[in-house]
């Protein structure tokens, strides 16, 4: 039955999955030329001082790239799961409701993990080609509080489209995103060396988030 | 014989606005059960309470022995539901909803689902939201078949179908049930329709069931009588001959369920002088209506 | 159940940002900018004076000396010469010679020099990649060169072009570094990776044995030179300044706190006389002019003002404290109100942070209000049974407002 679900979130998030892997593929390969420009239009030990002195980071564009495929997924998902009140489809199967919910919100995260893993790999690549392994390695430290603000966008997104109540749609957006936007504070490579250990073990907390409203979907609870 | 769904003083409200309280009613495995009433008179929440949405406010409303709204997995494969306006999950194909719920039976009838299909005449990769709304209840009625469910719990099954599509699903349904002894319990809006299905019904009125007898004792035992009066009569009470009566000028309509004679008599008390009192005959519709009023 | 545990970690998450979104609001309302005194010493009246915003007129400054008297800007500035020369000279008032030193613009110049030392230079992140500078080339101008320099447990330079090691240089000054006894790994490296300076004194480099070494290339060549700076210091810091006065290399900060310059003079350590400096907490300031060496020093509530003679021997002191942030009335409210406050940035680091900064004691407060607002809310509003979701209480009792609003905004379901 797990492969059942699966089947239909597939049926629909693949255009999401293809796009959101061709628009990750497009932004690297951007970097990557954007990079490469640098080093053909000054000198290369001057491109090194500016990242590694001036702490300027090269792949900020990236920085908002994994909250923007978060959301998309999630209203991709939930959203034809909501229509015509659809929600009563999922709950009535025989299958628990709280795995259904676990299992469809686990596939959303797996996507997310995926573009995760191509972003770092791409950087990986980018850094090996142009600079020292240090910068590298700075650029994937720096980067993962950017990826956990995606793991924690998609979760909220999916409460919020699956809550039956404008009321606590609203509450979820305004106070669920101030701890997000904590993930974005950084100005320089490293910043979040001491605390993203912290900001994710808060955000573990957000891999159930999605029960309460699914729960008060299913009672019929419109508070 | 066991009851498949048991109601026992069910209350709702919806906030501060009662719906109905202490409604107690049972459906008998085998049975066609029908549910009827006015909008806004409880249909709604009731069959919502049935599938297991709504929790309600005070009572308990057992399906198969468990509360509806806390149903176990496996007792919901035993419930076949059908929601208005045949809602399913449109952004598949005809074949593609068939692999997908078939994974979650294991009593899946495969040859029943394709069996209703075939005879739509679309191809199997034909989009389920490229459908007619026609169509679609024909994919939704052969899903449900195909689960095999000991219960079908049909939510206004005829929302959006054409007369053609309605009989369509009417004469697969009655034949599906009756060849496999299940058990439905149905609202419609297309009264008409429901009076050669239904085994039993329900009638809900402001806030309790105004009926609750099955079909043939009703239209047997409910009248409805004509006659015309010289001047006037004051304002009918509603009683237990009087259940409900209109007035056009002199010409009086009383529904009640007592007999021609004892009506008579009634208005002979009344003193006032009756002609040509005579009863016609009601199909369900008409006599629904009698019970419930025009508005 | 699953929905409840689902509803209370809505709720955590909601209450922690809610710490973090509440106390910036109240600080947007309430905040007030620290009005410290900017301090001098006066080489005409040998005295300190100092300039502050007045209280009164945000727009106007008074400026005074330490024994009370009021100046208006322009006789303040000309007990300043060190500092206002410019101006003074545009006067006319610019004086020949001060305690038998003559003075004009450019000796003043020739022989001043600043230095700041902020907390927050120990609080952020660098990678540990340098350029090893020709600190004795043909041309007038610093040249950058090709390749940056890490330490490890070797040396080894990159070119920026190839992105690869340069072997045979890297080989080359590992083997003078070696020859001096350089024991990798090391520990710290200071230098100043720029061409804006106007000459090049290289890098310190503090090896495995805490031993300080200074790196340079001379003509191509590598120099090592393996200095006698004892290495039981605790070294935390070096800031190295490259001034024409030629005093010194650099600025040393110990972890006892400890300051001290390393001079021209065979790297002779010169400690300097300032006793309770604490590094983390405070930012410095060193002013070398003509005649005198000021130290500036202040934290979030005090400033002191040292000021010696050439020799570092301290010829007058100053101090002077303010309420801090932490005292002010708005402070304290704001500890009744919000049990604790996140802090995700502050001044003296440029790392992000997860603080959660406790309110101490009156969070009782706050507390008890919270609670009782939360118990008369759930009771006579909301009409709940207090003992189902008894957990709320307890978090409210925790958390405080937050835990408060976030309760009763997510309301506990009938649960089944």
């Amino acid at each position: 039955m797990f492969k059942a679900i699966l089947y239909k979130e597939w049926l629909k998030i693949r255009w999401v999955v293809l796009g959101s892997i061709l628009a990750v593929l497009g932004f690297l390969v951007y970097i990557g030329l954007n990079v490469r420009q640098y080093f053909e239009m000054n000198d290369p030990i001057n491109v090194w001082i500016f990242f590694v002195q001036q702490k300027v980071l090269y792949y900020s564009i990236l920085k908002y790239i994994p909250v923007f495929i978060a959301i998309i997924l999630a209203v991709v998902q939930f959203v034809p799961e909501m229509v015509k009140k659809r929600y009563r489809l999922t709950f009535h199967l025989p299958f628990s409701e709280t795995k259904s919910l676990f299992i469809m919100s686990f596939i959303g995260m797996g996507h997310i993990l995926l573009v995760s893993v191509i972003l770092l790999l791409g950087l990986t690549i980018i850094g090996s080609i142009y600079f020292p392994v240090e910068l590298t390695a700075s650029s994937l430290v720096s980067v993962l509080p950017w990826l956990l603000a995606g793991f924690a966008s998609y979760l909220t997104t999916s409460a919020v489209v699956l809550d039956p109540s404008w009321k606590y749609r609203v509450l979820f957006v305004l106070f669920l995103t101030p701890f997000i936007q904590s993930l974005f504070l950084e100005q320089g490579y490293y910043e979040y060396k001491y605390s993203i250990v912290f900001f994710f073990l808060i955000s573990l907390l957000f891999g159930i988030i999605i029960l309460f409203p699914g729960y008060r979907l299913r009672k019929g609870s419109v508070k | 014989m066991e009851n498949v769904i048991e109601c026992v003083n069910l209350t709702h409200s919806y906030g501060n606005k009662l719906i109905y309280k202490d409604l107690n009613f049972s459906v008998q495995k085998g049975k066609i059960f029908g549910i009827l009433g006015k909008n806004g008179m409880g249909k709604t929440t009731t069959i919502n309470i049935l599938m297991g949405f709504l929790r309600p406010t005070g009572g308990n409303c057992y399906v198969l022995g468990e509360e509806s709204h806390n149903l176990a997995p496996k007792t919901r494969a035993k419930i076949g539901l059908l929601f208005e306006g045949h809602v399913c999950y449109e952004f598949m194909t005809v074949a593609q909803i068939e692999k997908f719920y078939s994974q979650f039976f294991p009593n899946w009838r495969k040859d029943l689902y394709f069996g209703l299909i075939d005879r739509l005449g679309v191809t199997y990769d034909h989009k389920i939201s490229n459908m007619s709304c026609g169509q679609r209840s024909q994919v939704a009625l052969g899903l449900i078949m195909a689960q095999d469910p000991e219960l079908m719990i049909l939510d206004d099954y005829s929302m959006g179908l054409d007369a053609g599509y309605r009989m369509l699903f009417i004469d697969y349904l009655i034949d599906y049930v009756r060849e496999n002894n299940k058990t439905v319990f149905m609202t419609s809006h297309i009264i008409q329709d429901l009076e050669q299905i239904i085994d039993d019904a329900i009638i809900m009125g402001r806030q309790k069931i105004i009926l609750q007898m099955p079909i043939k004792e009703f239209l047997g035992s409910f009248h409805q009588y004509h006659f015309s009066v010289d001047g006037r009569l004051p304002d009918l009470d509603f009683d237990d001959t009087v259940a409900n009566w209109e007035s056009l000028k002199n010409h009086y309509t009383v529904y009640s369920f007592k007999s021609e004679k004892d009506v008579k008599n009634y208005m002979s008390n009344k003193s006032v002088s009756i002609q040509d009192f005579h009863e016609t005959s009601m199909n369900l519709e008409h006599a629904f209506i009698g019970l419930t009023g025009k508005y | 159940m699953n929905a409840k545990l689902s509803r209370y970690s809505i709720i955590i998450l909601i209450t922690i940002s809610l710490s973090i979104l509440l106390p910036n609001l109240y600080w947007m309302i309430f905040d007030k900018p620290l009005r410290t005194p900017q301090i001098s010493y006066s080489p005409i009246i040998k005295d300190f004076v100092y300039s502050q915003t007045n209280d009164n007129n945000r727009d106007e400054k008074t400026y005074r000396d330490n024994q009370g008297n009021s100046y208006d800007r322009k006789s303040y500035e000309a007990l300043l010469p060190f500092s206002f020369y410019y101006n003074l000279d545009k006067w006319g008032i610019l004086p020949d010679s001060i305690d038998g030193i003559p003075v004009n613009i450019s000796y003043i110049r020739r022989n001043s020099q600043f230095v700041r030392i902020r907390s927050v230079y120990f609080h952020t992140p660098m990678i540990q990649l340098n350029p090893l500078f020709e600190s004795q080339s043909d041309f007038t101008r610093l040249e950058m060169p090709n390749e940056l320099f890490r330490i490890s447990d070797k040396l080894e330079f990159l070119n920026a072009r190839s992105n690869s090691v340069v072997d045979s240089l890297s080989e080359l000054y590992n083997q003078a570094m070696t020859e001096q006894e350089f024991q990798f790994p090391a520990k710290y490296i200071a230098g100043n990776p720029t061409t804006r300076k106007a000459f090049d004194e290289g890098y310190f480099i503090i090896d495995a044995t805490n031993t300080v070494f200074h790196l340079k290339q001379i003509k191509g060549k590598p120099y090592c030179v393996r200095t006698n700076i004892p290495t039981d210091l605790n070294i935390r810091y070096i800031t190295v300044q490259e001034n024409s006065r030629r005093e010194f290399y650099a600025i040393m900060v110990t972890l006892e706190n400890d300051l001290y310059l390393i001079s021209y003079d065979d790297y002779k350590l010169i400690r300097l006389p300032i006793d309770d400096f604490i590094a983390d907490e405070m930012d410095l300031m060193f002013y070398i002019d003509p005649i005198y060496r000021t130290f500036k020093y202040y934290s979030d509530k005090e400033l002191k003002c040292i000021v010696t003679d050439h020799d570092y021997n301290v010829i007058d002191t100053y101090q002077t404290s303010w309420t801090p942030k932490t005292e002010w009335v708005s402070s304290k409210i704001a500890a009744s109100i919000f049990p604790f406050q996140a802090e995700r940035e502050n001044a003296r680091t440029d790392y992000i942070l997860f603080n959660l900064k406790f309110s101490g004691w009156l969070a009782l407060i706050g507390i008890f209000l919270a609670l009782g607002i939360t118990i008369f809310v759930k009771v006579r509003i909301h009409g709940e049974n207090l003992k189902e979701n008894w957990f709320d209480l307890l978090i409210v009792a925790v958390t405080g407002l937050y835990g408060a609003l976030a309760v009763l905004l997510i309301r506990p379901e009938p649960w089944d």
